[in-house]
């Protein structure tokens, strides 16, 4: 029985790993496989720097305030903290993966790492 | 023709175009002269959005006058963000409500007692005289909810006012209502703009302050006055090395990374009086997830070893001097607080331990404990069981170290507990000594014109330790006063 179950872990972690390390499964790809375009979140003519947050909340709730109520059922609430408003794009990585930073300091375990 | 003397006589005209803005060719020039105005101007200008800054500017806007917060970096990012949220404060509206009898004197007395009769007496009875109303001002302007006051062992007594964080820390809670009062007011706040030398006139008056900004140098001059509160210098290991030694740049870092001693570096190039500079707060620590042990080292229980398994200190001493002294008697910075179940909170210590996934070790056995903590067994079985021989003979004193616990408590009861700490430094004290308006002195302990300090930043109220509390209790506090003279100075220049 518990073979069985190591057995089935191992395999369900292989798969996991298996399909989020394929190359486009960065948040921007995520995105644009959702059919955004790269200029939803960057202004510039030619992107070449992280987004200001407010272009992430134009579609993700409008205000820290609204996107923190989301995830208010995590422990702890990684979108209202005692670290403050941080820009997204410092946890939340337009191409390359997510860093949780608040693990330079902690070692909080069991977030999705979107 | 020398070429650098061509460029530099084409930037001129560019800038000289773009600031009369006549030539509209120019317009890359004007752009950026535009996002850069080469100076600006305000009544106050205050340097730091922690505690100390943010209070500043809030009085300041309060008192008619137009202040500036100028904050390196993306976010108010110093001490307070990481403090529990307690405010020493007496004679409240909260403890006249919860009928605690409590004085000016009496907190004034202790508060000099705590510090070792070193501190500026000056600056401690503002601190006791002003602490009642600022505290009810926290609660009346800035919107902060206090948790219900508590009766506590000396020296905080029904001191406490803890700040209610609900998920988040006080300190977080604090200046997140600090921020939202800012906002409603339109202070402006210009962040990632670091303050990096004082601007001073001809009779070296402080006149405003030369900021590196995203886009270069800018200058913010002054009516006022400029007001450090860019917190101490905990994160400045060259400092910490040099003003205190090498032992001390060895604890770990218990709150921001960001407080690198601006407080004297902008300073000491008006001959700022710099005082109490080898002073600072320590507390234990483990810095890979940032769980505090403190209740435990402050207990009353246990015995604390080092990685030899051999008592270190006399476990009697507040977690204060515990963790300051930790670095130089072990290379190491590292000890473990065992105790055994006699200590009935030790539950909660093991769910904070546990919520913030921090190792700890527990075992029925003492054997058990030192294996699973990789401690050499005899020597951690030998410690515990020569303290509890002395604890049955009454000889703890005897010990080497001696224990001088007044109410000692042998170890025997299990589980046995292990929690692994290093020491850490809290904040540093030191810094450009103030007077009771704020203003900072010179070394002949005169004003300089238009320069305040306030918080951490500010040197002379606190030595040796310090009242739970009254840390963010003195950031309050100096940082009110700070504006109200800056406003008094500008109301006064008007009239001239
Ligand atoms: C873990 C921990 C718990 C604590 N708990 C308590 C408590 O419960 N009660 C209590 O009274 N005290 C407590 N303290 C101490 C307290 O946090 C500090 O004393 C207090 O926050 C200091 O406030 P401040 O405004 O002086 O500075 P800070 O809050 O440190 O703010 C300074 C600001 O200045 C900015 N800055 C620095 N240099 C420059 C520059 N050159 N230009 C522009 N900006 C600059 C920084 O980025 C920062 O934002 C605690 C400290 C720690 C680490
Ligand atoms: C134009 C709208 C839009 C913008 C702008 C946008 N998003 Fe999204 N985002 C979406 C949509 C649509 C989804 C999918 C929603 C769902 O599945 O519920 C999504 C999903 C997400 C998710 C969760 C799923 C995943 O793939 O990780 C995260 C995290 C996220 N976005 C972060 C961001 C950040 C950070 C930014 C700014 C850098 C941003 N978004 C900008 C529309 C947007
Ligand atoms: C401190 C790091 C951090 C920052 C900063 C941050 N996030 Fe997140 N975010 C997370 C984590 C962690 C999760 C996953 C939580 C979980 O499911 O455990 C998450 C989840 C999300 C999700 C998915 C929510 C859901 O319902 O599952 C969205 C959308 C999102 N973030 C958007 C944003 C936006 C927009 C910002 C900026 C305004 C932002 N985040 C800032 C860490 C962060
Ligand atoms: C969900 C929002 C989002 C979308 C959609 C997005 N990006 Fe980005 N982009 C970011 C973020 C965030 C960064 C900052 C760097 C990082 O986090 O990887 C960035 C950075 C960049 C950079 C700077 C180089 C670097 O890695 O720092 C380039 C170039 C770029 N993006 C190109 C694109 C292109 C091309 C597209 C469309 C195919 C696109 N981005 C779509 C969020 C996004
Ligand atoms: C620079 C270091 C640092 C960073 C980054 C940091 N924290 Fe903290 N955190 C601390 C310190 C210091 C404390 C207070 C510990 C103490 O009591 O001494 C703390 C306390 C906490 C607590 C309360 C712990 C308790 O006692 O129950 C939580 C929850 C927390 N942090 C969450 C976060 C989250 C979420 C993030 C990321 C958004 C984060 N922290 C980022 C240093 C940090």
């Amino acid at each position: 029985m518990k073979k069985n179950l190591l057995a089935f872990l191992l395999l369900a972690a292989v798969f996991v790993f298996a399909t989020s390390a394929v190359a486009d499964s960065y948040l921007a790809d995520r995105h644009v496989q959702r059919g955004l375009k790269c200029a939803q979140c960057h202004t510039e003519k030619v992107p070449s720097k992280a987004p200001k947050m407010d272009m992430c909340l134009k579609c993700h709730g409008g205000s820290y305030e609204e996107l923190a109520k989301a995830t208010a059922s995590k422990n702890p609430n990684p979108h209202y903290t005692h670290i403050g408003d941080k820009e997204c794009a410092v946890c939340h990585k337009g191409h390359k993966a997510f860093e949780f930073i608040c693990n330079d300091c902690h070692q909080f375990r069991g977030q999705k790492t979107p | 023709m020398d070429p650098e003397i061509t460029r530099r006589g084409m930037m001129k005209a560019l800038v000289v175009a773009a600031a009369t803005g006549t030539v509209g060719s120019a317009a890359t020039a004007a752009e950026a002269a535009q996002r850069v105005p080469a100076t600006q101007v305000y009544d106050a200008i205050i340097l730091g959005a922690g505690t100390a800054g943010l209070v500043a500017a809030v009085e300041a806007y309060d008192q008619g006058i137009k202040p500036v917060v100028l904050e390196k970096m993306d976010l108010p990012s110093g001490n307070t963000i990481y403090a529990l949220g307690s405010l020493n404060a007496c004679c409240t509206r909260m403890q006249k409500q919860a009928g605690i009898a409590d004085s000016k004197d009496e907190l004034f007395a202790d508060m000099m007692k705590i510090s070792a009769g070193q501190a500026d007496p000056t600056l401690t009875r503002t601190y006791v005289e002003h602490i009642g109303d600022d505290v009810d001002w926290l609660q009346d302007t800035i919107g902060v909810t206090f948790l219900k006051l508590q009766k506590l062992p000396y020296p905080r007594l029904g001191r406490i006012h803890r700040v209610d964080g609900g998920s988040i820390t006080g300190g977080g809670k604090l200046i997140r209502l600090l921020l939202a009062a800012c906002k409603k007011r339109n202070i402006p706040i210009l962040y990632n703009t670091k303050a990096v030398e004082l601007i001073t006139d001809k009779k070296m008056a402080v006149t405003g302050v030369r900021a590196l900004t995203e886009d270069g140098l800018v200058e913010f001059m002054a009516r006022g006055g400029v007001i450090i509160a860019t917190g101490g210098f905990s994160a400045n290991r060259e400092m910490l090395c040099s003003y205190m030694g090498g032992a001390t740049s060895r604890l770990a870092l218990r709150g921001s990374p960001y407080l690198t001693g601006e407080n004297i570096s902008l300073t000491k190039p008006v001959f700022a009086k710099l005082v109490h500079l080898d002073q600072f707060h320590a507390g234990p620590i483990v810095s890979a997830t940032h769980a505090n042990p403190a209740d435990a080292l402050n207990s009353g229980y246990g015995i604390i070893v080092d990685v030899r398994g051999k008592r270190i200190i006399d476990e009697a001493n507040t977690y204060v001097a515990k963790a300051r002294a930790l670095p130089s008697l072990t290379p190491e910075n590292m000890a473990y607080q065992l105790v055994d179940s006699s200590w009935t909170a030790v539950r909660k210590m093991v769910d904070k331990f546990t919520h913030l996934n921090t190792r700890f070790y527990q075992d029925d056995t003492v054997e058990g404990l030192a294996k699973k903590a990789g401690l050499p067994v005899e020597a951690v079985v030998a410690s515990v069981k020569g303290y509890n021989d002395a604890v049955k003979s009454g000889r703890l004193k005897d010990l080497n170290p001696p224990c001088t616990y007044k109410n000692p408590f042998a170890m025997d009861k299990s589980p046995f507990y292990a929690f692994p700490f290093e020491g850490g430094i809290t904040a540093t004290f030191g810094g450009p000594k103030i007077n009771a308006n704020a203003q900072v002195v010179t070394w002949e302990d005169r004003p300089i014109k238009g320069l305040y300090a306030a918080g951490n930043a500010a040197g002379g109220l606190f030595f040796s330790d310090y009242i739970g509390g009254s840390q963010l209790g003195a950031a309050t506090v100096f940082g009110r006063i700070a504006s109200r003279h800056i406003a008094k100075v500008c109301k006064k220049n008007k009239k001239v």
